[in-house]
């Protein structure tokens, strides 16, 4: 969720909230690339009596730029359908769910899949199930069975999925909202004059999404569908081995509301909801620009560049942190642009930057992950630093599940990456050591707190159940009962 | 799509009727017809003309006053939006207000 809540008007819509896009090269699977659509942050597992489902009313969009427009080439639109068997029962089954088919499901999700390209529409895929939510060992027995049915492989080559995954995203949300506390630094924080008894000595970060669930919509796909020639990127050099990628949720123009009937909606769709790179529109963007961000489109962003070249995250460190940041503020101070940050956030990184290794379509400012499909996973001891840990395949080359995405970009905030345009640039110490704190080394990919990921599509685990979350189950008390 | 043949907004019975005094009138209004969804390629035409006939439209229809200083209208439809100028249509609707 690395793009959860992150603007007034989305954090009251978590059925649209696009809370995070992966995009990488398939480990196992290396002729395919696997992009993952996540919604609906912060699931608790326990969400009974109406469990967590996508939005009848959603239009849902995978959002594909393999020239370099900031426009999409390529459209994987989803659309979902509520199916209730029985609307006199309360219940979400009357009996233990045992397949997609099950006759004790009582409310069951499906979906259509439609492929917009050339300025043309074609549903490749109708009427295929979601999983049921993780409930627990009486009503979904063998849920590992139930998601992996729910893998589906299209005519057309591509294989999706839609449904309920554990959250692979972890960060500290508790401290690093509040007032830019990290745990691990947090005995240097200024505090504001405030005594903080638990402040004065460093501690571990905390995963808030230990624990949660999240939606996803995942496709898994030839790398010849991708390509804006349907050749295979073999040249880690050429533009056309990049593409780009959002997602996008948009809501029709009008809702209206009666007692007497259940909504209805009319007029064309609104997006209300866009995602690229992670934590954006979470920290780049200011609260008064968020909504108006989220419906606009990638192609338009350079109307945002502003933000970029000034974060007011960079200014903010080294005020939060007397004495840990004074390169960093010297570049703030004189109001120096962050040509860096546009290049990983904004254009992709040209080639000439990071030896070996470009990430761009060309110069147009559009917020996109942006996927070399040219270079390989890599499949021994990778990264969660990605790019800056010496790891071409990870963020922001795409971006795997295990990526540490806070860690990096506060890294790049605080001025690890702009020696890469600026070589006479010494960037502080403390700026290649800041970090939410979440994982041992840089090859940790457990990710703290979190599920284990998955070997194989859609690589994000199965969710948790509402019966059984690991430290979360502390019985009652003998004496009550 | 939910099942729309359920009560809208205006009711079909009157937004049939305000479409039949449109038509009705001296076009004094331009009507702009918009496709559904972000790539809309606008086409102008005449209140009344290419729209279908009031007892084809299915399902809610939702009117919007966007700009009653110029008469500016938007009429909702399925996944259609559909903008007139019509001074005297927005007065006789803002009528109803009063």
């Amino acid at each position: 969720m690395s793009s959860h809540r992150e603007a007034p008007e989305i954090s009251k819509d978590p059925v649209a909230d696009s809370t995070d896009v992966y995009a990488f090269v398939s480990p196992d699977k290396p002729s395919t690339v696997t992009i993952i659509a996540n919604y609906i942050p912060l699931q608790p597992p326990a969400s009974g009596p109406n469990f967590y489902e996508f939005g009848d009313d959603v239009q849902y969009d995978i959002n594909i730029d393999n020239t370099g427009t900031g426009n999409p080439a390529i459209t994987y639109r989803f659309n979902f359908t509520t199916t209730v068997v029985n609307p006199n029962s309360f219940l979400y089954n009357v009996g233990p769910i045992t397949s997609l088919t099950d006759a004790s499901w009582n409310r069951t999700q499906s979906y259509t899949v439609t492929k917009i390209a050339a300025g043309q529409s074609t549903v490749i895929g109708s009427n295929i199930p979601c999983p049921p939510c993780n409930i627990g060992p009486l009503s979904t027995p063998n849920y590992a069975a139930l998601a992996s049915a729910a893998i589906t492989t299209l005519p057309s080559g591509e294989t999706v999925f839609a449904g309920q995954r554990a959250e692979g995203f972890y960060v500290d949300l508790g401290a690093i909202f509040d007032l830019g506390d990290l745990r691990p630094f947090e005995q240097l924080h200024a505090t504001f004059g405030l005594a903080v008894p638990e402040l004065t000595r460093p501690s571990p970060g905390v995963n808030a999404t230990k624990n949660v669930n999240v939606h996803s919509i995942a496709v898994q796909l030839p790398m010849t569908l991708l390509t804006a020639d349907g050749s295979t990127p073999t040249d880690p050099t050429s533009a056309m081995s990049v593409i780009g990628v959002w997602t996008a949720a948009s809501r029709q123009t009008v809702t209206m509301l009666s007692t007497t009937t259940a909504p209805t909606d009319s007029g064309p769709f609104v997006q209300v909801s866009r995602l690229g790179n992670p934590l954006v529109n979470e920290v780049l963007i200011p609260m008064g620009q968020k909504d108006f961000w989220n419906s606009q489109s990638p192609s338009g962003d350079s109307q945002f560049v502003a933000f970029y070249n000034n974060p007011e995250l960079s200014g903010l460190l080294p005020v939060l942190y007397p004495g840990a940041f004074p390169n960093l503020a010297a570049l703030t101070k004189a109001g120096t642009a962050r040509a860096d940050l546009v290049a990983i956030l904004l254009t992709g990184i040209p080639s000439g930057v990071v030896k070996g290794f470009q990430n761009s379509m060309g110069t147009t400012q559009a917020d996109e992950l942006r996927l070399n499909m040219a270079i390989p996973p890599t499949t021994s001891g990778p990264s969660n630093l990605g790019l800056i840990g010496g790891d071409a395949a990870g963020f922001p080359n795409g971006r795997r599940v295990f990526d540490d995405v806070t860690t990096i970009e506060l890294r790049a905030l605080a001025g690890v990456t702009y020696a890469l345009v600026a070589p006479t640039y010494t960037p502080d110490a403390a700026a290649g050591e800041v970090s939410d704190g979440l994982t041992a080394s840089a090859t940790d990919v457990t990710a703290n707190g979190t599920a284990n990921y998955l070997s194989s599509f859609p690589y994000l685990a199965n969710p948790w159940s509402g019966f059984d979350v690991p430290d979360n189950n502390v019985p009652a008390p003998a004496s009550s009962y | 799509m939910k099942d729309l043949s359920r009560r809208s907004f205006l009711g079909r019975g009157s937004m049939v009727a305000a479409a039949a005094g449109i038509g009705a009138m001296a076009p004094a209004a331009v009507g702009t017809l918009l496709s559904s969804g972000e790539a809309a390629a606008p086409a102008i035409s005449e209140v009344g003309d290419d729209l279908p006939a009031a007892g084809d439209v299915d399902g809610a229809v939702v009117a919007h006053i966007s700009n009653a200083s110029t008469g500016q209208l938007s009429i909702f439809n399925g996944t259609r939006e559909v903008v007139i100028n019509d001074p005297t249509v927005v007065s006789h609707l803002l009528r109803a207000l009063q």
